[in-house]
């Protein structure tokens, strides 16, 4: 079947299987940023934004997703123009070996964009789709906690 | 899986009937739960997305939700009627955030899994479904999970309740915060001054999936309407030994081990109604973390 996508702000048209999910129809499509970990919906290597909501491509059917906005991580930020919460990613310490750190960006972009003074127990809840093996989770909450500031900075 | 799926993507819901009739098509709604199953038998995906079924609405009268509503979206309205309304407990604590922002309540129901977080709080609030398909109309939530018939081409388009102020537990039993529930238990009652009434009580994941526990609503419901709260407790815990409760073996858990826990849990929850004992949640080995999450 074929479908159009607005992937990070660009039109697509993209020919797949039915029964194909969003997360191979985006890698064959060249967005080898979205990571293939579990396939079961459980580690959050393959989050990706649609129509701004965070969800796990490996559990959305492609066809269903047929003229809706997909934004990957590099829609929200490139590695010459960081978004504040990559660069805050960096700054703390929470990328490690970098394959769960595409999930974990868009699920705090996602949270920061629904709740910019995120508490504690917010930030561990919005998080709680991701596994980290590296890093643990202390790094990445300091590198959310870290982001929401530096984005109200960006407001103020 | 078969590659020669075929998507349809109905705007009306006169459009629906004819299509389930076809051999072969199931609805789709999120999807997660037609992956998790296996789609071998699946010729063609109806769509829901354009139905316009997502709304949410409560009025003093009644509560209802669209099918296509997601776990977030309903957790989220729950909460803002009752931080501890039992959907807000229940569905909040449900898988993780994005399958949260991806399940839906008429995939959930169709397909109702031993570990569902929503079917019990629905039987509890005696909910009902709306089908259009072979079946069309109002049909309560038990008799549509007692047979095949009515779930065959048939599609799950808006659940209600009738609001009654309906307060209680929830608790899922899991090995860790991050599992499905080896079992879950709900406990609702309307309180009235000192005295609770209308006690439903519901287990999910024993055999046979699901049992309302009517032997505790009676035994512990009449108690409670005329003993203070602390005797009403010990009939409480009284009656939670006395429940009969059948599990089987799961999760490499032997059936009397979580037939002992579930009977645990539901002492625990009828205390916790009463106001003796701390809030409900996640239990199990696995409890204490699930809350804050």
């Amino acid at each position: 079947m074929e479908a159009r996508f607005r992937i990070n702000g660009q039109e697509r048209t993209l020919s797949f299987p039915g029964d194909a999910v969003l997360l191979d129809v985006l890698r064959e499509a060249g967005y080898l940023e979205v990571k293939e970990g579990c396939r079961e919906g459980a580690c959050g290597s393959c989050l990706v934004l649609l129509d701004g909501v965070l969800v796990n491509s490996c559990q959305v059917l492609a066809g269903s997703v047929d003229g809706r906005a997909v934004t990957t991580v590099r829609g929200i930020g490139t590695f010459q123009v960081p978004h504040p919460i990559q660069a805050a990613f960096v700054e703390a310490g929470a990328v490690h070996c970098g394959f769960c750190t595409p999930g974990l960006v868009l699920a705090a972009y996602a949270l920061l964009e629904a709740n910019p003074h995120p508490e504690e127990a917010e930030i561990t809840r919005a998080l709680d789709g991701n596994l980290c093996r590296c890093t643990g989770s202390v790094k990445v909450m300091e590198a959310v906690r870290l982001a929401a500031r530096r984005l109200e900075d960006r407001h103020a | 899986m078969a590659t020669d799926l075929q998507w349809f993507f109905p705007r009306e819901l006169e459009e629906v009937p004819p299509l389930l009739a076809r051999d072969g098509i199931v609805p789709h709604a999120g999807g997660t739960g037609l992956l998790r199953g296996g789609m071998s038998q699946v010729r063609g995906l109806l769509d829901i997305g354009r139905l316009g079924l997502a709304g949410i609405r409560k009025d003093a009268a009644l509560v209802s939700i669209g099918a296509g509503a997601s776990y977030a979206e309903v957790a989220a309205a729950a909460a803002a009627w009752h931080p501890r309304h039992v959907l807000a407990q229940s569905l909040g604590a449900a898988a993780a955030t994005p399958l949260r922002n991806r399940i839906t309540i008429g995939g959930s129901i169709a397909l109702f899994p031993y570990w569902s977080d929503l079917v019990g709080p629905l039987l509890a609030l005696e909910a009902e479904l709306h089908l259009v398909g072979a079946h069309s109309g109002w049909v309560p939530l038990a008799e549509y999970l007692s047979g095949r018939e009515l779930r065959q081409g048939s599609l799950i388009t808006e659940v209600r309740w009738r609001e009654a102020e309906l307060r209680g537990e929830y608790r899922r039993w899991t090995r860790t915060h991050t599992d499905r529930p080896a079992f879950s238990i709900v406990v609702l009652a309307r309180r009235s001054g000192k005295t609770l009434r209308d006690l439903r009580v519901v287990l999910v994941g024993c055999s046979g999936r699901y049992r309302r526990l009517a032997e505790v609503e009676e035994a512990v419901g009449q108690a409670m309407e005329r003993v203070p709260a602390a005797a009403a407790h010990a009939l409480a815990a009284e009656a939670a030994a006395k429940a009969e409760i059948e599990m089987p073996a799961r999760m490499g858990f032997s059936a009397e081990y979580l037939a002992h826990c579930a009977r645990v849990e539901l002492e625990r929850s009828l205390a916790a109604l009463l106001g003796d004992a701390g809030g409900g949640g996640a239990s199990g080995p696995g409890s204490g973390r699930t809350r804050g999450r």
